[in-house]
């Protein structure tokens, strides 16, 4: 849009804060400007410009600008109207913003991952097209929902739009399994494989230290009595509000328990159990691992 | 300063759209992981266009997954004159009023009685004090269905201007209008709110 405004000399806007001398506002005559227009003439026009004033980027010249506020400051209904739009617009700022749930973008990469798209957009014959063709005339010609939508590639390269005969298909799955098994595990989890072993290595290896150790032991149990103590005190201090104090000590005194329980218990286990523990958690994960990679590989085969 | 501040934000911009056509890039040599950092990138965006234009939480996370599943389909075609996001918006835009004209041609229920009967709303983002939440939330309700009952074209440009924070030039680029025509709905959006939140207007300057 040109700037209207822009024709305006400025020594023409001076002095017009006391509302003496108006400027022309847009679509305002220059012989009006000899008689003084009636207020009610003037106020419609200054409230034309007011959304200009209000967005404030460039569309109105600083002269202008400093003539409509003059206006404003004297005329009590067209400043309320400003104040108006000025709310509505603090209005929908501050609606915020609306939060999405914490795996969001994972249910998207599922969808990607498994090839699904929206019932209504994926025509019959997807089948027989395992690679999505959008079409799109020009580059900002973004897909609408009305454009047809082959079903999804079965491989991720959306450049490749050609129709692969069933048989190319199944081999560039064969060749790809692999590394989209790694790809799926990464995207699920964020964690990647040879990633996820190591701290489980890790952790088993700290774990073992301290159960093993006498220091760990002792750290361990000391740990246990003090947080054993610190229950107790809580429930102590709870028992004493009605009904709920009683609930609560009741729920810390449990726990306390069980505190007892595991201190106990890691005091009278030995190193051979300790060791065992260790090897179990490894061992655990490792199976859980080839597991799931060979339920994917699975998967993938089906597709 | 004006102009050094110009200057610094399309630096950003530039940096921000170099790495996501490194990621588009990646995507179309088939590491998928890379497009997971660009809907991570966007996914919020784009779910906030979608909940003010449609007004309940469950269409706005199907449209959300929708546009990103589009966008990955014709991934190939999105060329780097355009930043990604508004390349996403497009999309997401298009969606939107589709999916309201199908709704208005199913003749499924008014909006208005979707969020009477009330459907899930979203999770908000509130950083104020809880004795304002509640008088704040109403008012944020009020405000929330008033833009629902704008039209469409109103409240698209109401919404990318006033909540996504995008200039009048990117909303004319992702609706394919001209400046002029931008500003005159917002304009004219701005002027059918203000009748509709009157009430709370006139509330609001008494309260002062």
């Amino acid at each position: 849009m040109e700037n209207r405004f822009e024709h305006l000399p400025p020594e023409e806007n001076q002095g017009w804060g006391a509302y003496a001398t108006p400027p022309r506002l847009p679509g305002q005559q220059h012989n009006q400007q000899a008689s003084g227009p009636s207020s009610s003439a003037l106020c419609a026009r200054v409230r034309e410009s007011l959304p200009y004033l209000l967005d404030n980027d460039g569309e109105i010249s600083p002269q202008m600008a400093t003539a409509l506020y003059g206006h404003l400051s004297v005329c009590a209904g067209c400043a309320r109207e400003f104040d108006e739009m000025q709310q509505v617009v603090r209005m929908v700022e501050t609606l915020g913003q609306a939060e999405l749930p914490m795996d969001f973008s994972l249910r998207i990469m599922r969808h990607i991952q498994s090839g699904q798209t929206s019932a209504e957009a994926a025509p019959k014959d997807a089948a027989a097209r395992p690679f999505a063709v959008i079409t799109s005339t020009s580059s900002l010609d973004a897909p609408r929902a009305d454009i047809e939508v082959v079903k999804r590639q079965t491989q991720p390269m959306p450049s490749q739009q050609t129709n692969p005969t069933v048989s190319r298909q199944t081999t560039i799955q064969g060749l790809e399994t692999s590394l989209r098994t790694e790809q799926d595990l990464l995207l699920r989890t964020g964690v990647r494989l040879w990633e996820r072993l190591t701290l489980a290595g890790l952790l088993s290896t700290v774990m073992t230290f301290f159960l093993m150790t006498q220091w760990g032991g002792q750290v361990l149990g000391a740990n246990l009595s003090g947080l054993r103590a610190w229950f107790n005190e809580i429930g102590e201090t709870l028992h004493r509000v009605p009904l709920l104090g009683a609930l609560f000590a009741v729920m810390f005194s449990a726990l306390s328990q069980v505190g007892d329980l595991l201190s106990e218990t890691y005091r009278s286990l030995g190193g051979m159990a300790a060791r065992g523990l260790a090897l179990d958690i490894a061992l655990c994960a490792g199976i859980y691992y080839l597991f799931v990679l060979r339920r994917q590989r699975g998967q993938m085969r089906g597709i | 300063m004006k102009a050094l501040a110009s200057k610094g934000e399309t630096r950003t911009i530039t940096l921000v759209e170099q790495k996501d056509a490194e990621l588009v890039r990646q995507t179309l040599c088939g590491n998928t992981a890379a497009y997971n950092g660009l809907v991570q990138r966007y996914q919020r965006q784009v779910y906030n266009l979608a909940y003010r234009m449609l007004g309940n939480a469950e269409d706005a996370g199907d449209l959300v997954q929708e546009t990103f599943l589009r966008a990955y389909g014709a991934l190939a075609s999105f060329r780097q004159d355009a930043s990604f996001l508004t390349w996403l918006y497009k999309i997401a835009s298009n969606l939107c009023i589709d999916q309201l004209r199908s709704r208005k041609a199913k003749g499924a229920l008014s909006l208005e009685v979707e969020l009477e009967e009330g459907r899930e709303p979203a999770a908000e983002s509130r950083a104020c004090a809880p004795e304002d939440s509640a008088v704040r939330g109403a008012v944020q309700d009020v405000v929330h269905r008033a833009i629902l009952n704008l039209p469409e074209r109103y409240r698209l440009v109401i919404v990318m201007r006033h909540l996504q924070d995008m200039s009048v030039d990117e909303i004319a680029r992702v609706l394919d209008l001209p400046t002029g025509t931008v500003k005159t709905h917002l304009f004219r959006a701005r002027e059918m709110l203000r009748e509709r939140l009157c009430p709370v207007l006139e509330m609001k300057t008494d309260g002062k």
